[in-house]
């Protein structure tokens, strides 16, 4: 299974989430993969800044992450850009969401781990298929 | 080996033996050997031991016929040592955190 992770995933681990640990660990001892857009990376230490944590517990978070092999930070490309900007149109999402969707379509990932109502219409439409708990 | 088992049966529907055994963190509990030799481990092990699917044990037949199994430890996964690390920060409510971030969102996109 491959994973592309929107922010609200990286918030729910962060809180030790047991399910997103399960996910983390499928990309570990598994065959899954997990992909984590930048731009849910960024947003993700913005979240995490603004709620008071150190520069320190943010990067040890992240390197933790990183350990784990099959887990992977992924750079926007010209394709997902032009994808993102694509279904920001057609769908009216934020642009944002847009290339979190675009990555998730552009890896091949099975399932978008989201939790954001801007999404709902594109899994209405079949364009990626989204999990949250 | 048949007397012992005939006691453990007693001990299992007794009432006193359950409590003291609740008391001392005693687990007794019958499981059928299926076809293929399989047995299923009682949930209650399960979760008290954190067993997991493709955990591996090691068996030891002793003499009499007793088995005893033990789980082999396993090294702990960089999921655990995040959860470890994460364990010592002040606790962060994700929920909460998640709905600032899609108001955020809401108020960019407008």
């Amino acid at each position: 299974m491959y994973y592309c992770t929107d922010t609200w995933f990286l918030l729910k681990l962060f809180g030790k989430d047991n399910k997103a640990k399960t996910i983390l660990e499928g990309a570990e001892v598994g065959k899954d993969w997990v992909i984590i857009p930048i731009i849910s990376y960024a947003e993700t230490i913005k979240k995490l800044f603004q709620e008071g944590r150190s520069e320190n517990e943010i990067d040890t978070f992240f390197s933790f992450l990183e350990r784990a092999n099959k887990v992977k930070f992924y750079m926007p490309d010209r394709e997902v850009s032009k994808e993102a900007a694509k279904i920001s149109l057609s769908f009216g999402l934020p642009l944002m969401d847009a290339f979190v969707a675009a990555t998730a379509k552009i890896t091949g990932c099975n399932i978008l781990l989201a939790k954001d109502s801007d999404y709902d219409l594109l899994e209405k439409r079949k364009y990626v298929k989204i999990q949250s708990w | 080996m048949s007397e012992l088992y005939r006691i453990s049966e007693k001990l299992i529907n007794s009432d006193i033996l359950n409590i003291n055994m609740q008391k001392h963190k005693f687990f007794v509990d019958k499981v059928r050997l299926g076809k293929k030799g399989q047995i299923t481990l009682p949930k209650k092990i399960r979760d008290e031991d954190g067993f997991r699917e493709d955990d591996v044990f090691v068996i030891t037949h002793m003499p009499g016929g007793s088995t005893i199994l033990e789980k082999v430890p396993q090294k702990k996964t960089s999921a655990d040592q995040l959860f470890d690390f994460l364990e010592k920060l002040p606790p962060f409510d994700a929920e909460k955190a998640w709905r600032e971030v899609e108001q955020e969102r809401a108020k960019e996109h407008r």
